[in-house]
């Protein structure tokens, strides 16, 4: 009896040999890589505004954004900071105030791709008196000062939401509120002069002078 | 009450009557019938062969528990071009009924996990685990051995799979024949 039932285990392992199909394709699609959308991406030292995008690449032909998914790095955290492909200047282009070319990384698990970022450093700051104030002005106006930004590759660019990051405004001075937003500095000042500065990496900036005057003796003249 | 009476029911069938418990030892094979679950993958199908190997403890006639290990033969190319075999184990419990001493019909239930080699970008195994259902007939050859014909349907939920996007957890119904031998000690 035992003869028996190995015999039949054996013949039935032998049948199942042939059993089975067979698919060449697999089902579930296969991650080929990780690539970086943005080649040959720069930006100004004042720029808040950039991202950088990752996309993964499928066997199938198809690619979906993981700017979010993947880990990034940069090879210079003391030129340029990243976070989910956002970059944020840290400092005026290289030591020597030219531009600095930083190495931007994407990777997940074993995958990676990388990129050169290129930091243009901002030559000059000039401030616009945007309200025509000649220098002189009165208690009981709200004064808007913007700025314009010269790089080194000599295009001017305005201080503004996308434009704004390492740039200081300073009042000193009689000031009743100082607002800055977006850039813009937003000051209403007491009486006397007052001393307004811009700048951006400590060592570039420009200074404007007001001198205000009470609003009621104005009004009175 | 309403949930003892049946348990009473259940723990008087398994005293109702003089057990001959013993170990037990079976191999045996039969096929498999995969059909994917997930939404846009319903085309897919994979018949693979396996073989098991149990080591059982019961009475022919009215209980037993097995543990059961796997092997499938896979050949079919779910997340990989060269997916591997796949190497599982179930925990099986196995109710049988007396009605004739020519065969002994049974239902079983269990749970089984296991994994398969892949050869993805992002992995190279991936698990598995299953809910069993079956139900088959032992037919006794001697006091000491017999032939076991069974169905059984599983269903299967694999490990998630790593699309970085996001994560993708397949799942299947698998229907398979199994025909063997078991030696009774």
């Amino acid at each position: 009896m035992k003869k028996t039932a190995i015999s039949l285990l054996l013949t039935f392992a032998a049948l199942l040999g042939g059993c089975g199909d067979t698919t060449e394709t697999p089902l579930v699609k296969e991650v080929e890589d990780i690539q970086i959308s943005e080649t040959n991406a720069s930006l100004y030292a004042t720029t808040n505004k950039l991202e950088l995008h990752a996309k993964v690449n499928y066997d199938d032909g198809s690619s979906e954004d993981v700017t979010q998914a993947c880990g990034w790095e940069s090879d210079d955290y003391t030129k340029l900071s990243i976070s989910y492909g956002k970059i944020i200047p840290k400092a005026n282009g290289d030591d020597n105030g030219s531009s600095a070319f930083v190495l931007i990384s994407a990777h997940y698990k074993g995958l990676s791709d990388s990129t050169t970022v290129e930091l243009v450093p901002l030559k000059q700051l000039t401030i616009v008196d945007t309200n025509d104030t000649n220098h002189s002005g009165y208690t009981d106006t709200v004064y808007t000062f913007s700025a314009i930004a010269t790089y080194e590759d000599n295009k001017t660019l305005p201080i503004d939401e996308n434009n704004s990051e390492n740039i200081k405004w300073v009042v000193d001075g009689n000031a009743i509120s100082v607002v800055v937003e977006d850039g813009v500095l937003k000051v209403v000042f007491g009486t006397g002069e007052s001393n307004i500065t811009v700048s951006a990496f400590g060592d570039i900036n420009q200074t404007f002078t007001i001198d205000i005057t009470d609003a009621d003796t104005s009004n009175s003249n | 009450m309403k949930k003892l009476l049946p348990f009473l029911l259940l723990l008087s069938s398994l005293y109702g009557f003089d057990y001959d418990a013993k170990f037990y030892v079976g191999a045996g094979g039969g096929a498999q019938n995969e059909s994917i679950t997930n939404k846009g993958y319903e085309d897919f199908s994979n018949s693979p062969s396996y073989a098991s190997l149990k080591f059982g403890y019961g009475d022919i006639r009215a209980y037993a528990i097995e543990f059961v290990l796997n092997y499938i033969d896979n050949k079919s190319n779910l997340f990989s071009k060269n997916d591997g075999a796949r190497y599982g184990a179930d925990i099986m419990f196995l109710k049988s009924f007396n009605f004739t001493k020519l065969l002994y019909p049974y239902l079983q239930a269990g749970f089984g996990a296991g994994e398969m080699k892949t050869e993805r970008e992002l992995e190279n195994k991936v698990a598995y685990s299953s809910y069993n259902l079956g139900g088959g007939v032992f037919f006794p050859l001697s006091e000491h051995i017999d032939l076991e014909a069974a169905y059984e349907y599983r269903y299967t939920s694999y490990e998630s799979i790593d699309l970085v996007s996001e994560k993708l957890r397949l799942q299947s119904h698998i229907n398979q024949f199994y025909f063997g031998a078991n030696y009774r000690f």
